[in-house]
């Protein structure tokens, strides 16, 4: 995979994971956190079309870091109930 | 115009924008000039189409309630009309060409030439709206519309108006009609019902369906097997493509303030066959048990006029979906399968088993059992069902073609089976508490993904449609 020779733009993207975890523990940052997060997500999308990098490892990425969010979220909910 | 087309993507913001800047009395009018320009788009003449059955039913709902004594008459006169346009583009080259096959079995040398008109996209939806509509006053339901701009929006609200939900008028006239402010709580609610939906057709519907087109783009050279996947993997497809239609209805006619009814309802976690197709494009359903099983009698005359009733249902759902023999086959398997279910129920009843089993082996029968019927809707003529049976059959592992499968797609491929259990959710996530700006990372999450799933299917397979816009 393409994505995986480039280490940076890759952090990039943990980053952003990195960020919005610490959105859903931190709660007085989570505002700026989730921020941080949205822009790293960004940067690693349009870093990623700069590179050319298919467009399907970016969406693989993308989705894999979709999936553990919206699983942070479900948990959450859960701990809620 | 589709949802997925570009124009879209410039039209959509400047109806909103148009919508939320004019006062509220004035709004009918943004909406209705946008849902005409919205359907011609497509084809300019398909306005002329929606006004006549508009004008058709506006007029007849509203004599029906004049002339109570010459009520039948109008109700007849409005179903000619309606239902007329509907069979002239639809089903008249289907009945030219069964007759043309009949009179030259009898040796008769009848000339029939097919009009190949082009089929009007959606005149199956709102044709049954309407119908639904005039049928409604005509049983004194409830009211006609008097005021004909609203009616026109009835018909032609342009979220529903290609591929639905159905809607009845007693639910979606009041909506259009009442005062609705600009509400963020309702915008966010749109919007994950608008995501929800772009993902399960872009990123999955898409993507999938590349595969379900290269199995069944050349069944002769196919194995049963490969064929057999394809039909699982086209359940997903059309599942994700036509659910995915309804939640961007939804969420698009709730960022106008105007609720619409939900048309799937996690359909392959039934555990019986009357339960899927309670579930499954519920709005179709609900029509037809409402204007012709249960006119017909339904389940109170008796078992042999229950069973008709279901036939006749189902027969006339293939024949909507399509001017094809398949289409009516797969209807008719489909109410044979219930029918049949229905039958076993009473001594099924009585084999004791524990509840959750029970629930888990009738999701797994029925899953395997819809996702089979889907062969006699996905193949394109009745010639191939014969050669995907045959395949099945005396060529099950004939050839298993790997092309597909190279390391991207498969890791593609799990992704989008993770992703689909998890849209069942997406609707759902409330804004609580602290955690909103995740929630708020999330959406702009997934609205990445779909602009470069987006992207990714116009370079490589340029711009794609709904399965549900051909009927």
């Amino acid at each position: 995979m393409e994505l995986l020779a480039y280490p940076i733009n890759l952090s990039i993207l943990l980053g952003s994971l990195l960020f919005f975890i610490l959105a859903r523990f931190i709660k007085k940052a989570s505002l700026p956190l989730a921020l941080l997060g949205i822009v790293c997500l960004v940067l690693f999308t349009v870093n990623s079309f700069l590179l050319g990098i298919p467009h399907l490892e970016i969406i693989i990425a993308l989705t894999i870091l979709a999936i553990v969010v919206l699983l942070i979220l479900l948990i959450r909910r859960r701990e809620e109930k | 115009m589709s949802f997925i087309s570009i124009p879209f993507f410039i039209f959509l913001p400047v109806t909103l924008l148009i919508y939320w800047l004019v006062p509220n009395k004035f709004r009918w009018i943004v909406l209705l000039i946008a849902s005409y320009v919205f359907y011609g788009f497509l084809n300019y003449w398909l306005i002329g189409l929606i006004l006549l059955t508009t004008l058709a039913s506006y007029l007849g709902a509203r004599g029906i309630e004049k002339f109570a004594k010459w009520k039948k008459l109008f109700l007849i006169l409005t179903l000619i009309v309606c239902l007329g346009s509907l069979f002239v583009f639809k089903y008249l080259d289907f009945t030219l060409s069964s007759f043309g096959k009949l009179f030259s079995m009898w040796g008769l040398n009848v000339s029939l030439q097919p009009l190949n008109l082009i089929l009007p996209v959606g005149i199956s939806f709102y044709t049954f709206q309407t119908i639904g509509y005039v049928v409604d006053v005509y049983k004194g339901k409830i009211e006609a519309e008097r005021h004909i701009g609203y009616y026109a929006l009835f018909v032609s609200f342009f979220p529903q108006l290609v591929a639905g939900p159905i809607e009845p008028a007693a639910k979606l006239l009041p909506e259009l009609r009442k005062e609705h402010h600009l509400d963020f709580d309702g915008f966010g609610e749109g919007l994950k019902y608008v995501v929800s939906g772009f993902i399960k057709k872009v990123l999955i519907a898409d993507f999938l369906s590349q595969y379900v087109n290269f199995i069944y783009g050349d069944l002769a050279i196919r194995g049963g097997a490969e064929i057999i996947l394809a039909t699982f993997v086209f359940g997903i497809v059309i599942y994700c493509d036509f659910s995915g239609y309804s939640e961007i209805a939804v969420g698009l006619a709730k960022w106008m303030g105007i609720d619409l009814s939900k048309n799937f309802d996690r359909p392959y976690l039934s555990s019986s066959f009357k339960e899927f197709w309670r579930r499954w494009h519920i709005s179709l359903n609900r029509f037809f048990a409402e204007y012709i099983y249960i006119p017909l009698g339904g389940s109170k005359k008796g078992r042999v006029r229950k069973y008709l009733a279901i036939f006749l249902v189902f027969l006339l759902s293939g024949l909507w979906h399509g001017a094809s023999l398949h289409f009516v086959i797969w209807g008719v398997v489909s109410g044979l399968f219930l029918i049949i279910e229905d039958l076993l129920s009473t001594p099924l009843g009585k084999i004791k088993i524990n509840v959750t089993a029970k629930r888990i082996l009738g999701i797994v029968i029925i899953y395997i059992v819809i996702n089979l019927c889907w062969i006699f809707f996905r193949v394109q003529s009745i010639e191939e069902i014969g050669l995907v049976f045959q395949k099945i059959f005396t060529g099950f592992a004939s050839s298993f073609s790997t092309t597909f499968f190279v390391t991207t797609n498969i890791i593609m491929i799990l992704l989008v089976l993770a992703v689909l259990p998890l849209t069942y959710y997406l609707p759902e996530i409330k804004k609580e508490g602290t955690h909103v700006y995740v929630n708020v990372a999330l959406y702009t999450l997934l609205i990445l993904i779909v602009s470069v799933a987006y992207i990714n299917n116009l370079m490589e397979v340029g711009e794609s449609s709904f399965i549900y816009f051909q009927f």
